[in-house]
């Protein structure tokens, strides 16, 4: 089981927006069950990163991370979604 | 009922993002949708997790703050004659030129998904942008907005 978090500058837009899409690729990549996405605000995420195996964000990447950071502003624009979701399988498979 | 309050400017002449973000959070306000300082808020959200998005060469941006400044869920529409700066989403350091503002009121995060997402696949659909961009009367981008599937 992964831990992935996801996050944006609220918590409620763009991560809601990017959580259903990425719940959608993972399941139809074969990794139904095989994941767990908690959705948070980009503030949270160095308290909550240790914790979490990495983080897709649509915001800058913050400080003090603690699991490997991966942009999700794919997830919106659509350019280089493929690139992000490869980053994304590679995790999933560590 | 997202675009029930119908609010749209056209090829406003706005200058500045506070400027376009007032107007629209203006016309929220008068129709009851959002709190009287939910202008205010937004403005500052925006200074710390910007909201302009690179979109094929376009620049949107999708303002948008926290749901106490909300009162029922709303979407506020606007296109520019000349582009306004906005920060961007992934580089604070980086401004965009924004043609296109999509300002969001926005409740309970769970219950806008399904919103949230047809939004996305919009302004993932160049020929509907370039759309919405020319449109001249509000009727007519509300009509494209709602043929989209955003009711």
């Amino acid at each position: 089981m992964k831990k992935i978090l996801l996050a944006c500058g609220s918590g409620i837009a763009t991560s809601t927006a990017v959580n259903a899409k990425l719940t959608q690729m993972l399941e139809e990549n074969g990794y139904a069950g095989k994941f767990k996405i908690t959705q948070c605000k980009i503030s949270e995420v160095p308290a909550l990163s240790a914790e979490h195996d990495f983080c897709v964000a649509t915001t800058m990447q913050p400080t003090e991370m603690k699991c490997p950071f991966i942009s999700g502003i794919s997830f919106l624009t659509g350019a280089g979604l493929d690139a992000t979701f490869q980053e994304i399988k590679t995790q999933m498979e560590k | 009922m997202y675009t029930n309050g119908q609010i749209v400017l056209l090829k406003n002449a706005a200058q500045t993002k506070e400027e376009i973000i007032r107007l629209l959070s203006e016309e929220l306000y008068q129709k009851g949708y959002v709190t009287s300082d939910f202008a205010t808020a937004v403005l500052s959200r925006e200074t710390v997790y910007p909201t302009g998005l690179d979109i094929n060469g376009l620049g949107v941006a999708i303002p948008h703050t926290d749901a106490d400044k909300v009162q029922s869920p709303q979407l506020a529409f606007a296109t520019l004659k000349e582009p306004v700066a906005f920060q961007n989403m992934v580089d604070i350091s980086q401004t965009i030129n924004v043609s296109m503002v999509f300002l969001l009121a926005i409740k309970k995060s769970d219950e806008q998904v399904f919103m949230l997402q047809k939004l996305i696949e919009i302004f993932q659909n160049q020929e509907l942008m370039d759309q919405l961009q020319k449109v001249e009367q509000e009727k007519e981008f509300i009509r494209i907005i709602r043929q989209a599937g955003i009711q």
